[in-house]
């Protein structure tokens, strides 16, 4: 590790002993959001979310398109997300890297498996016809945690989108209308990251701390305070205490967030 | 690419003379522009023309990889055109396409005569350019706001550049094409040029026209481009006016005088967590004599035609 | 497009017209065309040296790090020849740069006096602090005269082990070598030297 890393991690810890950190922020407490939906009038949903400094931009393009076999009723909603360099200095250009594909996946699964979204609602014609939602996320500033600020955009730009109507003509063929319904979604699943620095666990970790952290730990909690999906990250261990507490405490915490989103 | 139809299917010009999105034939655009917006970036801008929304951010000078990029006399220009999967009616695929890469590269040329790439052997200057919503011209737009995002990194330069794509529709000259006169206009001609230096660091056409045309097509550019060029003026005077302000240095009336200056572009009422970058701050050396001279007698317009880094 | 005459205190963006070369000599953050006409090249405060009838912008933007003239840089001797060395310049004042600038070190702006030849007075892999005398082109030219410039750190031809101050001289612990440098007051300090009050004024012409 580098002298600058050691020097800040020293900081960092020590601060933590005195249950400090380093913004002064409490251990429990997420920065604040702010979410600007509808900005991309090309897109049929769009959100920008805020979560302190960090900024990722979320557009819903909806396509038509024939179901999985295995699931030949439901729609599909797909995430991906690019970590373009305008985010921050050490991104490169080129194709999706694994931080950017686990960010994707993350994000991905705590709205595939929530209960959310009703998938059948996405069904046109059974086995022939279904929606095709896709989630790309864009992040335009990297100051840490950008697992829980794209949960939001996404999330956001999904509530925020229109599904067009779509016509089955005599020969079979979807032909997409200018008329739009809203997408429909219940309450939505929401992440929480801790980062595990020593035996602390620290939520929403900003740049500095995610620096110097020894792994993390995304939890998304859904709209009936069940978990939707978990990832842990680094190769440093947590117990059963550590994850059954991350949960008590990141439920709480998302409780408290909800009444922050944006109505519909 | 075959888009170019002589027989007019729509009109594109209504009985009033007026435009499908209402404008005169010499008329721009709204346009709103902001400086220092990406908090990452050694510099940044955002620019909306019309319903394009593209964000620039530039890093650099820094070290180049890979290394052997590098050019032991000069800088190494980099500039990346991006478009997101959203900005256009049909997604568009993640992958950077033919059309990405040759805009990335005729913008890369229409920046680097303005800058001092000498001052800063074997390091790079990127420039990434993300179009968030397109709209026609979204090239000059990209060249308007990257020569912004330059400034705002503090990078000399000759002067700024700025973008404008006049054409012809239902066969008269207008001036800033939007999306559907790009599409079935009868020609498309993109400019991107310096205006107080008069040099054109951009163009190229799509289309059919006569050379008295053409020659009506660049002047109408050349008169929208100065126009946007006042407009990238008041930005940045405005924003440094606002950080001098702040530290105290210039009495608030005269801020203000220097906000009121900015023409044509609405306040941005959005409070978003302002990017509050760390900027230093001109205080240096009481009396620091320099007599470095960035570059002495360069006066070329370099038409390089190296293939495309990155 | 009347152009105003520029004042000092002004605000200027790259490419404003600040003068002509009969009025005042280029400055910082300024350039001159073919025309013979001054314009800024950042964005920033005019200030205007009416002693020297010099114009210069300070930046109100960042100011990308690069070597300019009075900067006090540390470095690494790359490559000594028998009049010059060739140094790699990898940190200017407090600031690490972000790509290694190159330097030049002539024998006449080493020592103050004179010197038989270069490499009396340095060895590749020399840890040196030097003054920038002038920058063109990407080439920054570098002073060593002063007590707190020169070397700070350097290594053993021989055996390569680190040299330590003994007197006046280096001596290798290891294999007991003495070598000569021109040393800085700081030798054995990696940090940047104290500034000297005695300190020589960098001589104009040199």
């Amino acid at each position: 590790m580098d002298v600058v890393a050691e020097i800040d991690r020293e900081r960092i810890t020590a601060l933590l002993r005195e249950g400090k950190r380093i913004d002064g922020r409490g251990f429990d407490e997420i920065r604040p959001i702010t979410i600007n939906q509808g900005l991309i009038s090309k897109a049929e949903g769009s959100s920008e979310a805020w979560l302190g400094q960090s900024r990722v931009l979320a557009g819903v393009k909806i396509q038509v398109g024939t179901p999985f076999p295995d699931t030949p009723d439901e729609g599909v909603v797909i995430t991906s997300a690019e970590l373009s360099p305008i985010a921050s200095p050490v991104f490169e250009l080129g194709p999706p890297k694994e931080e950017a594909i686990e960010l994707a996946r993350v994000v991905d699964r705590g709205i595939r498996h929530s209960s959310s979204i009703n998938r059948t609602s996405l069904c046109i014609k059974s086995g022939e016809h279904v929606y095709m939602v896709l989630v790309d996320l864009y992040v335009l500033a990297d100051h840490g945690n950008l697992i829980d600020t794209a949960s939001l955009a996404a999330i956001t730009a999904l509530m925020n989108t229109q599904v067009p109507k779509v016509n089955i003509t005599e020969e079979g063929t979807a032909e997409i209308l200018e008329e739009t319904f809203p997408f429909k979604m219940s309450a939505p699943p929401l992440t929480i990251t801790f980062a595990k620095i020593d035996d602390t666990l620290i939520m929403d970790p900003s740049l500095e701390e995610e620096q110097v952290m020894d792994g993390r730990l995304s939890i998304a909690i859904d709209g009936d305070d069940t978990i939707s999906s978990m990832q842990k990250q680094g190769s440093v261990p947590f117990t059963y205490q550590e994850v059954i507490e991350s949960v008590e405490r990141a439920s709480k915490i998302v409780k408290k967030m909800r009444k922050q989103l944006p109505q519909r | 690419m075959s888009g170019k139809n002589t027989e007019v299917e729509q009109p594109l010009i209504d009985a009033k003379g007026l435009r499908t999105d209402g404008r005169k034939l010499d008329e721009l655009r709204p346009i709103r522009l902001e400086v220092g917006n990406l908090s990452r970036a050694d510099g940044s801008a955002y620019i909306e023309h019309g319903r394009n929304k593209i964000v620039a951010a530039v890093y650099g000078p820094r070290e180049l990889h890979p290394r052997h990029l590098a050019q032991s006399d000069q800088a190494l220009l980099r500039v990346n055109y991006r478009m997101a999967t959203f900005s256009v009616s049909d997604r568009k695929r993640p992958a950077p396409s033919r059309r990405e890469h040759e805009i990335s590269m005729v913008l890369r040329q229409a920046l680097e005569p303005m800058l001092f790439l000498k001052m800063y052997p074997r390091a790079a200057i990127d420039v990434f350019i993300q179009v968030l919503e397109a709209d026609g011209g979204s090239r000059c737009a990209s060249a308007t706001v990257a020569a912004l995002a330059l400034a705002d990194a503090g990078i000399p330069m000759r002067g700024l550049v700025a973008g404008c794509a006049s054409g012809k529709i239902d066969g008269k000259i207008a001036m800033d094409m939007n999306d559907i006169e790009d599409k079935i206009g009868e020609a498309d001609v993109p400019v991107v040029m310096c205006p107080e230096r008069g040099e054109i660091t951009l163009l190229q056409m799509d289309g059919k026209l006569t050379q008295k045309e053409l020659a009506k097509i660049l002047q109408m550019s050349e008169d929208g481009i100065h126009r946007i060029h006042e407009m990238q003026k008041a930005v940045l005077l405005e924003k440094y006016a606002q950080i001098r302000k702040e530290i105290g240095e210039v009495p608030e009336e005269e801020a203000e005088v220097l906000a009121a200056q900015k023409p044509e572009i609405e306040k941005d009422e959005a409070e978003k967590p302002k990017a509050t970058k760390k900027r230093t701050k001109p205080v240096k050396a009481e009396k620091k004599e320099d007599e470095t001279k960035p570059a002495k007698k360069e006066k070329k317009t370099k038409k390089k035609t190296e293939s495309e880094s990155s | 497009m009347t152009t105003q005459r520029i004042k000092e205190g002004d605000s200027v963006l790259p490419g404003e017209r600040l003068g002509v070369i009969e009025e005042y000599l280029p400055g910082e953050g300024t350039f001159q065309d073919e025309d013979d006409v001054i314009y800024a090249s950042i964005t920033g405060i005019v200030h205007i040296d009416m002693k020297e009838r010099k114009i210069s912008v300070e930046a109100t933007t960042r100011t990308p790090v690069y070597p300019k003239r009075n900067d006090v840089v540390l470095g690494e001797i790359q490559h000594v020849t028998k009049k010059s060395a060739i140094v790699n310049i990898f940190q200017i004042e407090d600031t690490p740069c972000p790509v290694t600038f190159s330097g030049y070190l002539f024998i006449k702006n080493t020592a103050g006096g004179y010197v038989e030849q270069m490499r009396d007075l340095f060895a590749p892999g020399d840890l040196i602090i030097a003054r920038v005398q002038q920058q063109a082109d990407g080439l920054a030219r570098l002073s060593t005269v002063g007590t707190r410039f020169g070397v700070i750190k350097a290594s053993c031809s021989r055996c390569g082990e680190p040299l330590h101050l003994q007197g006046r001289r280096l001596e290798c612990t290891e294999c007991g070598n003495y070598e000569q440098r021109k040393l800085a007051k700081n030798y054995g300090k990696l940090s940047k030297a104290e500034p000297v009050e005695e300190e020589p004024p960098i001589e104009e012409g040199i």
